[in-house]
């Protein structure tokens, strides 16, 4: 009996998933037909190549937020850690060759490593809520880059490092390439492992997960972790591109990809979502930003559908948890 | 449910429809020449005036125009990524208010091969590729407030500065030209700087804090607008206007009042208006002679306006320069 229910719900469940991430492809559809028409430009390469530029560090960002939203928590110290971990990274590059750019790299990833880290185990180990904890890091991460820097930006970074970061592969820009492997990977381990499983479980049920003998909190602490890991990845990605770092370069970052997991079918209450349904929401934040700005419409209109988009995403989000009542 | 689905797939599907159908025609036979501006920050009153300069002046030449620009000076990433839209939209030409030095080299570059003029106003870039660079000589303009404000406390004291950033070159150049204009008085010890990231409420704190610490500083330069009614707000509030000097740079009609009422005692003002005018006439130039090498950089007047001056027929144009319609 409770097999069968269980089958039931599993069934709703996918049903709704699916609907969901269908629901946003042809939105994005309909977005990029409407766009093209309105703006032949929108469907060159050229840009959509600056389409997928503008989004690469969000993308990043939001393979990260969509663990933490599955097990439901959620991470707002993304942006912080990208500021930070930009200008620690590139002062650690200083004018230094390879070796100085593996330095930077490797300062700026274990920065946010620490930092991921220290806000999983706060909120696995204590009560504070993850919005909190997140918050409260968000404030010293961003204070802190400040603290280092004066807050002056840091311009003089290896030549290479910024070729890195506005050069392509083949047509391929490198932080395009970048952002699709680590999504690849992203959605690998939460779909194809236990480790993914496991993060599914949390958020639907933590203490059901904790009594199935699952480990909870250290899945917890690594969700986080590999969130400050990939903000971190973000933080060298956008100061290679922008070719600078700033200890507020970051901010908001992470609102966008929040937005884009909750568009793509993450629910903040947990135990849904998926990486490549995440991206289906960074390339819909994507393209409207793009297909707007190209037919002219305002700026200050742009953020005011990126808003609506939000909240539709939220409510298509708790009518689907209706359906599977 | 679904039918709720459907809904709101429709909905976005007429928003979308709706955009089209509002969006400019594209297939006349000579549409007019556009011209974007670029600044690093949507809500600066300042590139407000200096967009009504560039319509005013794009008017008279029949070219259309376009406002696009990050909502924070911090988003370095979106000003690129508005730059490069731009050059896929076909414009023909940008006016642009870089938020960094370096990081708009490769959009400006691309633009300027494609013979889209770049105009680089207000902050320059590093090296200076755009096809010119205007703005007030902010060094110098600092300087000049640094002037003004040590013989106003007799060359001895202790003097902060709240300055916007120090990502663009104009924040950090103020900054230098006002500590340069201060190194000439020995008597004048630095304080501290902090930055506003150009939010007035920002500049009230830092002030407020400043000033409590350190009773001693008798000098503030607030240098930008937002950062200078900041520091005019926390003066007052703390009731120190008659011990603290405040320097500001640019002006709204906030400020203008409280230089009115002297808890700013005078503030750098630019030209806007001016500088978007000629950053068209610039651009025409280039639109009618193409190929034509401009001058790299073409200085705009400023003018230091004091709570003594504010009425003189000089200032009063200057404050028309943010304030169309004031009155004096």
């Amino acid at each position: 009996m409770s097999q069968e229910m269980s089958l039931r719900a599993g069934l709703r469940s996918s049903l709704a998933a699916v609907l969901n991430s269908s629901l946003v492809a042809a939105v994005l559809l309909v977005l990029v037909v409407g766009f093209a028409l309105a703006a032949p430009d929108f469907v060159s390469s050229n840009n959509a190549l600056t389409l997928l530029q503008s989004v690469a560090v969000i993308a990043v960002l939001a393979v990260g937020q969509t663990f933490v939203i599955i097990t439901a928590g959620i991470d707002l110290s993304q942006g912080a850690i990208i500021g930070l971990t930009g200008v620690l990274g590139a002062g650690a590059m200083g004018q230094g060759g390879a070796g100085g750019i593996l330095l930077g790299i490797a300062v700026a990833l274990l920065i946010g490593l620490g930092i991921g880290l220290l806000n999983g185990f706060l909120v696995a180990y204590t009560k504070v809520p993850a919005f909190i904890v997140t918050l409260g890091t968000l404030n010293v991460a961003s204070g802190a880059g400040l603290l280092i820097t004066g807050g002056q930006p840091i311009y003089q970074l290896p030549p290479a490092f910024n070729a890195f970061g506005t050069g392509a592969f083949g047509i391929f820009p490198d932080i395009i390439l970048v952002s699709l492997v680590l999504a690849a990977l992203g959605q690998i381990l939460l779909s194809r492992t236990r480790f993914g499983r496991c993060v599914y479980a949390i958020g639907s049920n933590r203490r059901a997960a904790a009594l199935s003998g699952l480990a909870v909190r250290r899945t917890t602490i690594l969700v986080y972790a590999m969130s400050g890991l990939l903000s971190a990845i973000g933080g060298v990605l956008l100061t290679a591109y922008v070719n600078s770092a700033l200890p507020t370069a970051g901010e908001n970052y992470e609102l966008d990809s929040i937005a884009a997991v909750v568009i793509g079918g993450g629910s903040l209450f947990g135990g849904q979502g998926t990486v490549w349904a995440s991206m289906l929401g960074v390339l819909l934040i994507g393209v409207l930003a793009n297909g707007t700005d190209l037919i002219g419409l305002s700026n200050y209109a742009q953020t005011v559908i990126l808003g609506c988009v939000v909240i539709g995403a939220v409510y298509v989000d708790s009518f689907r948890k209706r359906v599977a009542v | 449910m679904t039918g709720s689905i459907s809904r709101l797939g429709v909905g976005l599907g007429a928003l979308v429809l709706a955009t089209s159908l509002s969006a400019p025609p594209r297939a006349h036979a000579a549409p007019p020449k556009t011209i974007e501006f670029i600044p690093s920050e949507s809500t600066t009153p300042y590139f407000l005036r200096e967009y009504d300069g560039i319509k005013q002046a794009a008017a008279k030449y029949g070219y259309s125009t376009l406002f696009r620009a990050p909502y924070a000076i911090s988003d370095v990433s979106a000003q690129i990524n508005m730059t490069d839209t731009a050059i896929t939209r076909g414009v023909a030409g940008i006016i642009l208010v870089p938020s960094s030095p370096t990081a708009l080299l490769p959009p400006v570059r691309k633009a300027m091969a494609k013979q889209i003029y770049v105009i680089a106003t207000d902050s320059t870039l590093t090296p200076m590729n755009a096809a010119t660079y205007i703005a007030v000589p902010n060094e110098k303009a600092a300087a000049a407030a640094a002037e003004f404000a040590a013989n106003a406390v007799h060359g001895q004291g202790q003097y902060a500065i709240i300055d916007y950033n120090l990502s663009t070159t104009s924040g950090r150049q103020r900054n230098d030209g006002f500590r340069a204009g201060m190194a000439k008085h020995p008597g004048m010890v630095f304080a501290g700087l902090q930055l506003s990231n150009g939010v007035p409420q920002t500049a009230l704190q830092e002030t407020t804090t400043l000033l409590e610490r350190n009773p001693k500083i008798n000098v503030i330069f607030g240098a930008n607008d937002r950062s200078a009614l900041g520091v005019a707000e926390a003066v007052e509030r703390m009731h120190k206007q008659d011990q603290v000097v405040v320097v500001g740079f640019d002006a709204d009609l906030g400020e203008i009042n409280y230089i009115k009422s002297g808890v700013i005692k005078a503030s750098v003002l630019q030209s806007p208006v001016l500088m978007g005018e000629e950053a068209v006439e610039a651009l025409h130039e280039l639109f009618t002679s193409p190929g034509k090498t401009l001058a790299k950089d073409t200085p705009v007047p400023f003018t230091l306006v004091t709570s003594k001056n504010v009425g003189d027929p000089q200032s009063v144009t200057a404050i028309r320069q943010y304030i169309g319609d004031y009155k004096g």
